[in-house]
C-alpha cells in the first residue's frame, strides 16, 4: 500500500475509534449531570452543573448492611454499595479463574487429543450455545430450588461455570500450536499434566487473556440470573442492586442509571487494560527450532 | 501458577460454603403448620422496588406500612422480598411462582394481572370485601380486576391519564387551556393543536400534541373511548373496536397526524422517554397525553404545567384510562395464611394507610375515602378524573395477538390502513382468542 | 504339536487398556463436562421435551407436534424469522470483515498504541446494551437526530429511520454494522500476534508485499479464529433481542420483531413454555444448519 493510502487509513481508523467511544463518553457525561427522567441528547461537551449527586444518591439508596461481628455486640455497618462491589468481585473473579483453568483443560483435550466421544461432545457443546437462555431459565431455576441453592452465591455461580463458549475459543487457538512440542516432551517422559502446564499453557497466554477478559465482562455485567436467584440485598451483585435504584413504577431515572453503569464500567476498564499485556507478539519465536 | 490456581479454587470453595450457610437470614421462611387463626402466621410479601434497609421513599414507606400492620396484628409476621420495576423483575416473580416457592402477597400492575388470574394461582378477594368496602371503592376500580363477577386483586391506585399542557406555549399562541368544568370538544382540541403547531423564530418546530405510542408503552388510550367505542365488550367476551364508534375514535387519532399535521414525525412509534424529553427539555410539544408519574419530575423543574382533561368526543362524556397498581393474593391451602394475606392487602390499599404514611399515594387511590393524593390543584384534576375511568376487562390474550394489535394501531396512525380496515382485519383473530378463553 | 493361540483379550483387559490410553483426556474434560451436563445439557433436554407439551404454570400435557403446527400457521412467526435471518446474515458478514481489517491495520503498530486502539473498540461493550440502544435512538431521531442533521447539511431530505416500517429493519442493521465489534478486534489481534514472524520473513525473501502477505499468510492462518467468530457471531445475530426491542419494540407494524423477542414473550408473558420451546427448537435447527456449513468451509488443521 502506498504511504499516502496508509496515512489515510490510519486517520480513518482513528476517527472510527473515537466515534466508537461515544457511548462511553455519553455514559460518564450523563452520570455527572443532575438526575431526571428524561435524557439530554446530545450531551453538553463538558457536563453543565457537573455533580457527584447521582453517585451519592446511589450510595444512600443502597442502604446500610449490618454484618454481625463474632465476639462483639455491635454489628459492622457498611454501605451496601461497597458490599455489592465485593460480592460481584468475588463471583466474577472466581468464575473467571475457574473458566481459565477448566476451559483451557477441555479446549486442549478437544484440540489435541483423540478420544472416543470427542466429536459428539464437541457438537453437543456447540448445540448448547445455540439455545437462547430464555427457554432454559425456568428448568434451571427449578433445579436450583430443588438443591436449596436459592439466595446463595453457589446458586449464582454454578450454572455460569457450565458456560462452554470459552472451551470453543480455546480449542480453536490451541489447535494451531505445533504438535511436535508435545510429542517431544512425551518422548522425554514428561507427565501429561506437566505437558499441559509447562508447554501448552504458556503458549496459550494470549487466548487465556482473551478468555479472562470476555469472562470477566460476562460475569461482572450478569444481571438476570443473579436477580432471580438472590433475594437478600446483602448478597446482591452490583447490577442487581442498581436495578432497584434507578427504576420505579413510573419509569427510569436516567441520571441514576448512567451513574450506576459508570460505576460498574470502571473495574471492567481496569481489568481490560491490565490483561492486555499478555497480547505480546512473537511468543513462539524459537520454540520450534532445535 | 498451578499451585496458585488450586489455592484460589480451594479458598473460593470454602468461602462459597461459608456464605451459603450464612446467607439465608433474611430469606423467606417455609410454611408454618396450620392451626387456629390466632396462631402465629408468617407471610411472604413480594414488593416492587423494595430494597431491605434502603433509604428510598418506596422502601421506607413499605417498611413503615408493614411495621404498623404487624403492630396491629401481632400474630402475623411478614417477610418482604424485593423485586425491581423491570421486565426482569416480572421474570423473577414468575420464576418463583413456577417453582412453587412461598409467596402470599405480591404487587402487580393491571397489564400483568390477567395472565396470573388465567393461571388460576390467585385468591379471589370478593369474599373478603365488606359492605363498606364495596361502597367505598369506585365501581371502575374493580373493572380491571373482575372476571365473571369475581374480583381477583385489591386495587391500590390508578395512573389516570390526562393532557399535560405547557402553559407558556399556550399563552404565547393565545390558546386558553381547558378545565374540568369547561373541557374541550374534539373540534376545539384540533383547532388548538393546529394553532400550537408552528415554527419558532430560531427555526425549531413546535408540535401541538404527542403521546407515547411505542407498542407496550401506549399512553393515548383515553382517546380511543371518546366516541363511545371500546376495545372489548364490558364482559370481555367480544372484540368490538371495529364498531363505528371504535373505529371513528382511532381514525380521529390518526387524523391528528395525517390530516391536521400537528404531531411530531415520530408520533406512532415514539417511546415514553423520548416524548417526555420533547415535552420537558426541548419544549417542542405543547400538549402531552401522559400518566401522572411524570408530574413530580415536571414540578421539580418548575415547569409551566397545567393538568387538563382529555377532550370530549361524540360520546360527550369525559373519559380517561390508565394502568392500575394492585396487590394480588396467592391461592394457598392454608386458610389462616389466606385470611392474613387478604388483611394485609386490604390494609395496603385502604385509606388508613394513606393517613398513616405521608407520601404513600403516588397516584390517585381507588376509594372515595382516599384523598391522600391531591396535594395541589394539578393533582386534584387527576383525582377527579378517576371516576370517569373506562377500563377493559382483564382478559389474558397472547403476546402475539398483542404484537399484531399494536401493529394495527401503528398502521392506522402511519396511514397505511384506515381504522375500519385495520380493526376489521384483526377482529377474527382477536375474537378467536377470546372465544378460546371463555370455553 | 500344539500351538498356543493367544485368547481374545478379555473384557477387563480391554477396559484397562482403554483407560490407560484415554484417562488423561477424560480427566481434562471432566470438570467442564460434569458442570455442562448438570447445568446446561439437562435443562436444555428438559426444554426440548417441553416443546412437545402444552405447558403452563400448573400443568403440562403431551400434544405431539401441535406447537409446531401452530407456529407454521402463524404469520408473525414467519415474518419474524425473515427479519432475524436478514439481520444475522448482514451482521456476520460485516463484523468479520471489519474486525479483520481493523486488527490487520493495528498489527504493525507498537504494543502500547495497539492497546489503545483495542480499548477504543472493545470498551464500549462494557456499557450496558440499554445505553447503546438509547444512543442509536437519538442518532436516528427524525427532528433532532445526528443522521438527519448530517443529511440536512448536504441538503437532503430527512429520513424516518425507525418510523418507516419499510426501512426500520435496515436502519437497525446499519446501526449494528457501523460499529466495529471489539471482541473480533481483540481476538484477531491476539491470534495475529501469535503467528510466528518466520512466515513473514520467509515471504519477504520472495518479495511479497503487504497485501499479499495479508492474503496468503495471515488470513489462511487465521481460519480457526475466523471459524470461531463466524459461529459465535451467527449465534449472536440470530439471538438478537434486547438491542432491537429497546429501539423499536418490534415495530413499527411488526417490521422489526426478532425470534428471541417472540420466545421471551411466549415464555414470560403467556407462560406458554411449550410453544416457546418449540420456537427455540426451530431457531436452533436454523443456526445449526448455518454452523454446519461454516465448519465445512472453515475447518482446517492448520498449525503454526
Amino acid at each position: 500500500m502506498s504511504y499516502f493510502l496508509r496515512i489515510l487509513a490510519y486517520i480513518l481508523l482513528t476517527i472510527v475509534a473515537v466515534v466508537s467511544l461515544f457511548p462511553l463518553y455519553w455514559l460518564f457525561n450523563t452520570a455527572l449531570t443532575p438526575a431526571s427522567s428524561t435524557v439530554k441528547l446530545p450531551p453538553d461537551l463538558i457536563p453543565v452543573n457537573a455533580t457527584l449527586d447521582n453517585f451519592d444518591a446511589i450510595l444512600r439508596a443502597s442502604g446500610v448492611a449490618k454484618i454481625p461481628i463474632p465476639g462483639s455486640d455491635e454489628p459492622w455497618r457498611v454501605p451496601r454499595l461497597y458490599l455489592w462491589f465485593v460480592n460481584t468481585a468475588f463471583i466474577t473473579l472466581f468464575s473467571t479463574a475457574i473458566h481459565v483453568l477448566f476451559d483451557s483443560m477441555a479446549g486442549y483435550a478437544f484440540a489435541k487429543r483423540k478420544f472416543p466421544g470427542s466429536n459428539v461432545l464437541f457438537v453437543m457443546i456447540l448445540a448448547a450455545l445455540m439455545i437462547p437462555a430464555q427457554v432454559t431459565l425456568v428448568p434451571l431455576y427449578l433445579l436450583i430450588t430443588q438443591w436449596k441453592l436459592v439466595n446463595t452465591f453457589a446458586g449464582v455461580i454454578l450454572p455460569g461455570l457450565a458456560d462452554v463458549i470459552g472451551i470453543f475459543l480455546l480449542k480453536q487457538y490451541i489447535q494451531t500450536l505445533p504438535t511436535e512440542l508435545e510429542e517431544a516432551a512425551r518422548i522425554d517422559g514428561a507427565s501429561e499434566w506437566l505437558i499441559f502446564t509447562k508447554i501448552i499453557l504458556p503458549l496459550t497466554t494470549p487466548a487465556l487473556a482473551v478468555t479472562a477478559i470476555f469472562s470477566f465482562q460476562r460475569y461482572w455485567n450478569s444481571f438476570l440470573w443473579p436477580l432471580i436467584v438472590l433475594q437478600s440485598p446483602d448478597l446482591f451483585t452490583l447490577q442487581v442492586g442498581l436495578s432497584f435504584i434507578h427504576t420505579s413504577e413510573f419509569g427510569t431515572n436516567y441520571g441514576l442509571l448512567m451513574a450506576g453503569a459508570a460505576l460498574a464500567a470502571i473495574p471492567m476498564i481496569i481489568f481490560f487494560f491490565a490483561f492486555q499485556k499478555y497480547f505480546m507478539q512473537g511468543l513462539r519465536i524459537g520454540a520450534i527450532k532445535g | 501458577m498451578k499451585r496458585l490456581i488450586v489455592l484460589i479454587v480451594v479458598l473460593a470453595l470454602a468461602a462459597i460454603w461459608l456464605i451459603a450457610c450464612a446467607a439465608p437470614t433474611t430469606a423467606p421462611k417455609s410454611a408454618e403448620p396450620t392451626k387456629a387463626p390466632a396462631q402465629p402466621v408468617t407471610l411472604v410479601f413480594y414488593q416492587r422496588g423494595y430494597t431491605a434497609g434502603g433509604t428510598d421513599a418506596g422502601t421506607v414507606n413499605t417498611d413503615k406500612a408493614v411495621e404498623i400492620f404487624q403492630k396491629n396484628n401481632p400474630n402475623i409476621k411478614i417477610n418482604i422480598v424485593g423485586i425491581p420495576w423491570t421486565a426482569e423483575g416480572d421474570t423473577k416473580l414468575e420464576a418463583a411462582l413456577a417453582a412453587k416457592t412461598d409467596i402470599n402477597v405480591f404487587r402487580v400492575t393491571s397489564p400483568n394481572l390477567p395472565r396470573y388470574a388465567k393461571q388460576g394461582i390467585l385468591s379471589e378477594i370478593t369474599p373478603f370485601l365488606t359492605e363498606e368496602d364495596k361502597k367505598d371503592f369506585y365501581p371502575s376500580g374493580f373493572q380491571i380486576a373482575t372476571i365473571d363477577g369475581k374480583v381477583w386483586a385489591w386495587p391500590l391506585w390508578v395512573t389516570a391519564i390526562s393532557n399535560f399542557v405547557n402553559t407558556d406555549i399556550l399563552k404565547e399562541r393565545g390558546v386558553e387551556p381547558p378545565t374540568m368544568a369547561k373541557p374541550w370538544t374534539w373540534d376545539q382540541f384540533v383547532e388548538a393543536c393546529k394553532k400550537l403547531t408552528y415554527k419558532k423564530a430560531d427555526g425549531t418546530q413546535v408540535y401541538g400534541f404527542s403521546s407515547s405510542s411505542k407498542w407496550g408503552a401506549v399512553e393515548y388510550y383515553p382517546l380511543m373511548y371518546i366516541d363511545g367505542g371500546r376495545i372489548l365488550s364490558a364482559d370481555g367476551k367480544k372484540f368490538v373496536q371495529n364498531s363505528p364508534e371504535g373505529a371513528s375514535a382511532l381514525q380521529k387519532i390518526a387524523e391528528l397526524a395525517l390530516v391536521h399535521k400537528c404531531t411530531p414525525p415520530d408520533f406512532g412509534t415514539v417511546d415514553q422517554a423520548g416524548v417526555r424529553a420533547q415535552f420537558k427539555d426541548r419544549k417542542t410539544v405543547a400538549i402531552l397525553m401522559s400518566t401522572p408519574g411524570f408530574i413530580p419530575d415536571l414540578e421539580k423543574e418548575n415547569f409551566p404545567l397545567a393538568v387538563t382533561p382529555p377532550p370530549l368526543g361524540a360520546l360527550n362524556k369525559m373519559v380517561t384510562n390508565g394502568a392500575f397498581g394492585l396487590f394480588a393474593v396467592v391461592n394457598v391451602g392454608d386458610q389462616a395464611k389466606l385470611k392474613a394475606a387478604h388483611e394485609l392487602a386490604k390494609y395496603l390499599t385502604g385509606s388508613q394507610v394513606a393517613k398513616d404514611i405521608q407520601g404513600w399515594q403516588l397516584a390517585p387511590g381507588l376509594r372515595r375515602s382516599n384523598t391522600g393524593y391531591s396535594t395541589n390543584a394539578n393533582r386534584e384534576v387527576i383525582a377527579k378524573l378517576v371516576e370517569f375511568g373506562v377500563y377493559e376487562a382483564p382478559v389474558a390474550t397472547s403476546a402475539e395477538l398483542g404484537n399484531n394489535y399494536g401493529a394495527a394501531l401503528q398502521a392506522i396512525i402511519l396511514g397505511k390502513k384506515t381504522a375500519k380496515q385495520a380493526m376489521d382485519e384483526i377482529a377474527p383473530d382477536y375474537q378467536k382468542e377470546l372465544d378460546a378463553l371463555s370455553k | 504339536m500344539s500351538i498356543t493361540i493367544a485368547p481374545h483379550p478379555s473384557l477387563v483387559h480391554r477396559i484397562v487398556k482403554f483407560w490407560h490410553k484415554h484417562k488423561w483426556s477424560y480427566f481434562f474434560i471432566a470438570p467442564s463436562m460434569i458442570l455442562f451436563f448438570i447445568f446446561v445439557a439437562f435443562p436444555v433436554a428438559q426444554a426440548f421435551v417441553l416443546a412437545f407439551h402444552q405447558v403452563d404454570l400448573r400443568s403440562s400435557s403431551w400434544v405431539g407436534l401441535k406447537n409446531f403446527q401452530d407456529l407454521g400457521s402463524s404469520k408473525l412467526f414467519w415474518s419474524t424469522m425473515q427479519h432475524t435471518l436478514i439481520y444475522a446474515v448482514c451482521v456476520v458478514a460485516a463484523w468479520i470483515t471489519s474486525s479483520l481489517v481493523v486488527a490487520a491495520l493495528i498489527q504493525p503498530l507498537s504494543n502500547k498504541i495497539q492497546s489503545l486502539y483495542r480499548g477504543a473498540f472493545y470498551l464500549p461493550n462494557v456499557t450496558s446494551i440499554v445505553i447503546i440502544a438509547l444512543v442509536w435512538i437519538w442518532i436516528f431521531e427524525p427532528d433532532y437526530g445526528f443522521f438527519n442533521y448530517l443529511l440536512t447539511l448536504i441538503g437532503l431530505p430527512k429520513v424516518l429511520w425507525l418510523q418507516n416500517p419499510d426501512i426500520a429493519l435496515w436502519s437497525i442493521v446499519l446501526s449494528t454494522i457501523l460499529i466495529v465489534p471489539g471482541s473480533g478486534v481483540v481476538l484477531y489481534s491476539a491470534a495475529m500476534g501469535a503467528i510466528p514472524r518466520e512466515y513473514y520473513e520467509a515471504s519477504d525473501v520472495e518479495g511479497a508485499n503487504g497485501l499479499q502477505k495479508l492474503l496468503h499468510i495471515t488470513f489462511p492462518l487465521l481460519k480457526p479464529t475466523t471459524l470461531y467468530l463466524t459461529v459465535i457471531y451467527t449465534i449472536a445475530g440470530f439471538q438478537i433481542f434486547e438491542r432491537v426491542y429497546i429501539m423499536t419494540g418490534g415495530g413499527p407494524i411488526n417490521s422489526t420483531t426478532t425470534i428471541v423477542q417472540l420466545i421471551f414473550q411466549t415464555a414470560f408473558s403467556d407462560f406458554n413454555y411449550g410453544r416457546a420451546s418449540a420456537q427455540a427448537l426451530i431457531l436452533f435447527a436454523i443456526i445449526a444448519t448455518f454452523s454446519f456449513i461454516q465448519f465445512k468451509f472453515l475447518s482446517t488443521d492448520v498449525e503454526y
